[in-house]
């Protein structure tokens, strides 16, 4: 039975949004998203016949959208930190000698400009597959099952990456409000 | 669980509640066993709200993307490019 194309439309139609900010936080920038959007949708059309139903159709586009955007990112040279490193997070949590609560801090209550550009830095020093399964899973509340199937890897896969994601990314902001508690003193 | 029962948890299972708890994921007994982990235990304490900030701050970071003019698809150009015809 031939599948209506109106069908694929509806189904970008509603995930556009979505799908345009993971590639945005995936390349960093508006115009390389829409780019990779565009491109997601184009290549859907062209292979919509060869779409057997095997996943959901939003589940196939996305792995359609996540292809594209590691094609692109490969073309790019970026300095991203290693993933053997990250597997350091794997050591046990409640080792850390000197626990430091920094959630409440003045610093991490307001995104300001100086904070936006570190957010943004730190996310794009992850790995690819890191970056992308943090971003559906704790940004855009994709379910386990959901992003393992668009990435096309388990679902333990997804947790050890999220897990990793997650330390990273909370070093990284620990760094941020050392330094510039750090700054602070020395300039007061 | 006492206070220093967390002591016997390994490494893996003590990311797992950790992980579970954030995620809302856990069935009700390892639920309690995670709250009382982040209870008694100051590291998984700190570990647990400053992982849950970190994701908070990204959140809002998305919140800011969402203000931007939603992307449009040109589908009479898209299906022209593609193939597809009309």
């Amino acid at each position: 039975m031939t599948k209506p194309m109106e069908l694929l439309q509806k189904h970008l139609e509603e995930e556009k949004d979505k799908m345009f900010r993971i590639a945005w936080k995936m390349c960093g920038n508006s115009d390389d998203a829409n780019e990779i959007l565009q491109e997601t949708a184009l290549k859907a059309l062209k292979n919509w016949d060869q779409f057997r139903g095997d996943a959901q159709i939003s589940t196939w586009l996305y792995r359609i959208a996540s292809n594209t955007c590691f094609s692109r990112q490969r073309k790019r040279s970026r300095d991203p930190v290693l993933s053997a490193d990250l597997a350091e997070f794997d050591r046990d949590p409640a080792a850390d000698s000197v626990p430091v609560d920094w959630s409440s801090d003045p610093l991490t209550q307001v995104i300001n400009d100086e904070l936006r550009d570190h957010l943004d830095r730190a996310i794009g020093r992850l790995p690819d597959l890191y970056r992308i399964v943090f971003l559906m899973r704790d940004v855009e509340g994709f379910s386990g099952e959901q992003t393992a199937e668009a990435l096309d890897i388990s679902v333990s896969n997804v947790k050890v990456r999220l897990h990793r994601a997650r330390m990273f990314l909370r070093n990284e902001l620990e760094q941020y409000i050392r330094s510039s508690k750090g700054t602070a003193n020395e300039t007061g | 669980m006492k206070p220093d029962e967390s002591k016997q948890l390994t490494c893996e299972e003590i990311i797992a509640l950790v992980n579970g708890l954030l995620d809302k994921e856990l069935t009700s007994d390892r639920e309690k066993l995670a709250l009382n982990l982040i209870r008694f235990n100051p590291q998984c304490r700190n570990l647990f709200t400053t992982l849950k900030k970190t994701i908070q701050l990204y959140r809002m970071r998305r919140s800011e993307i969402e203000s931007y003019p939603s992307p449009k698809f040109d589908w009479d150009q898209l299906r022209k490019k593609s193939g597809c015809g009309q």
